[in-house]
Formats: structure tokens, sequence, C-alpha cells
């Protein structure tokens, strides 16, 4: 017997179990027990379980619907939590929540700075790069020459930056 | 009564900001000379020419090139060493259609612009930590390559 067949045959037999099959299909699913010897060990075997259960004072559980709507009662009753989340409210306002980054970082950039020379230091010259930078500096190239393109690249590990001139 | 240590954070806070407003002002103090060099180099795969002004790049400087660049030798056309300081521009001659202008600002670091036969080619700007290199480069003829690395003298 294939998985597929096997798996329906599983499926017929619980449903037998649970007594969920209508008369005709009971009858079938009896007769089929009484002569396939797959299909009455697999009826051993789960009635055993569900014996087991029953006496570990595992309830039966009912299905609250018939087997058609119950599961799309379940996929309703996610849909409707998935559109409550969304309509859920913000908790604080924007600027609110933008302010409390905002303010710890202006924290802790205010008590780093105040560990930096002070006087005629610049802000820059605690930076362990080299004594000679600017306060303020921007690396930009500008190609000058239309016929010309450049690009740039840096090698942290050497402490290079190249500017590679092509023609166009 | 919880207003209390609020407001002596916030006061706190003020002091610190004061504080450091004045290390973020300019600084005052006269700059020194920046001591750099201009060196135009040229990159072959082939053994050194037979021209005797070409000598081979140090060694220093010949390592952070192979490391970066697919050339096998390195050769220096020109070396020119010079002082630079905040607010004054310089202009360096490397070769006959080569030439450089570096400047120097407090407020934007370094300057350098390129000229190609007497047109300008790029500029960059680039704020230069004591021990960086720059290398303004291109393609040659016959597979080599040209560089215009400005560097601290004696690096």
């Amino acid at each position: 017997m294939n998985n597929e067949l096997r798996e329906e045959l599983q499926w017929r037999i619980q449903a037998y179990l649970d007594n969920e099959l209508d008369p005709r299909e009971a009858q079938n699913a009896a007769q089929e027990i009484s002569i396939s010897a797959e299909a009455k060990a697999l009826f051993t075997e789960l009635s055993a379980t569900r014996q087991m259960l029953r006496d570990a004072g595992e309830e039966p559980r009912t299905v609250p619907a018939s087997r058609d709507f119950y599961w799309s009662a379940i996929q309703r009753g996610i849909e409707a939590a998935e559109r409550t989340e969304q309509a859920k409210p913000a908790l604080r306002p924007w600027w609110l929540r933008l302010l409390v980054p905002m303010a710890g970082a202006f924290a802790l950039f205010a008590i780093l700075a105040s560990f930096l020379p002070q006087g005629s230091q610049s802000l820059s010259r605690g930076i362990p790069l080299g004594p000679e930078l600017p306060p303020t500096f921007r690396d930009e190239v500008e190609s000058t020459n239309p016929e010309v393109s450049a690009f740039t690249f840096r090698s942290e590990s050497e402490g290079v930056t190249v500017v590679w001139v092509s023609a166009k | 009564m919880q207003i209390f240590p609020q407001l002596s954070l916030l006061l706190r806070l003020v002091v610190l900001c004061g504080l450091v407003c004045p290390a973020l002002a300019e600084d005052k103090k006269p700059a020194n000379d920046r001591k750099l060099a201009a060196v135009l180099i040229w990159g072959t795969d082939e053994e050194k020419p037979n021209d005797p002004n070409l000598k081979e790049v140090e060694a220093k400087l010949k390592g952070k090139l192979k490391k970066i660049f697919k050339w096998q030798h390195y050769f220096v056309v020109k070396n020119q060493p010079f002082s630079v300081k905040p607010g004054e521009s310089k202009s360096l001659t490397l070769s006959d259609k080569c030439e450089v202008k570096v400047k120097e600002s407090e407020a934007e670091g370094l300057e350098v612009e390129l000229f190609g036969e007497g047109k300008s080619v790029v500029k960059r700007k680039q704020s230069m930590p004591l021990n960086d290199v720059l290398i303004v480069a291109g393609d040659d003829k016959n597979a080599c390559a040209w560089f215009v690395v400005v560097k601290p003298e004696g690096e």
C-alpha cells in the first residue's frame, strides 16, 4: 500500500473510531477492518491509543463546528485578529518616539564630548587620525574635465585613497 | 518631588553643552606648515627602461602600490617635496604635461587639483590624516599607468 492510500485508510479508520462516518461509510470501514490485516492492525493501534488517553484522564475534545466549517472558522479568526492588530492606534505620537532616541544620542554625545581636551584644542584633535586634521572636512572628488571620468576607492589597511582617472 | 532629578539632569546637560561648544569652535592657534611630497610615478610590467633618470620607488611606498595595483614595477619620474600652510596653495610641475596644485584649508582639508597639458583634469578634496597617502592615477599607453602621489614627506 502506498503512502497516499495508507493515509486515507488512517483517516477513514480514525473517523470510524470517532463515529464521524455516516452509516454506509461506517459499514464499509467495519468490513475493511475485518478483511484487511493492515486495517485491523491500524484500528487496534488507534483504539489502544484512544483508550490510553482516556485512562490518562484526557477528555475527548469535541469540534465546535462541523468539519466543513471548522477550518474556515479558524481562518476567519486569524484574519479578524490581523485586522485588529493593523487597526491598533500608535501608542505614542511620532514626535515623542523620535524625541526619546534623540535625547539619548544628545546626552551620549555631550558626555563623550566632555572628555575631549578643552581650550584651544578643536573637536577633531581628539580623533586619533593626526593633529593636523581640520575641524570639519569633506572628502569629495570632482572631475573638472568633461572628457574624463574619475572614481575613488580607498584602502583602509594601506591608508591610501586612490582617484582613478580614465578617458570617457 | 520627582521633578528635581530631572531638572538636575537637564542642568548637567546644559553645562556639558556649554563645555562642548567652545571645543567645537575653530582652533585659533596658528597652524604649522605641512610637509608633503608630490611624486610622479610610472607603473609598468616591463623591466627597468634605459632612462637613467628613472629610479625605483622606495620600498614602503612600493609595497603600498603593489598591494593595490597590478603592475610589477614602479619608477619615480619626479619627486618634489613641498610644504603648505592653511590657506596657502602650491603649484608643482611634475613633468612637461603634468602639474599639481595643492591647497590646504582648515575648513576643507587638502585640495589637490591635477592638470594635464595645462587643463584641469580632476580635483580632490581630502582630509589627510598624518600618514595617509592620496594617489591620482590613470592608464597610460602600452598597458602602463601613471600615478601622482601626494604623501607626507618621508612616508
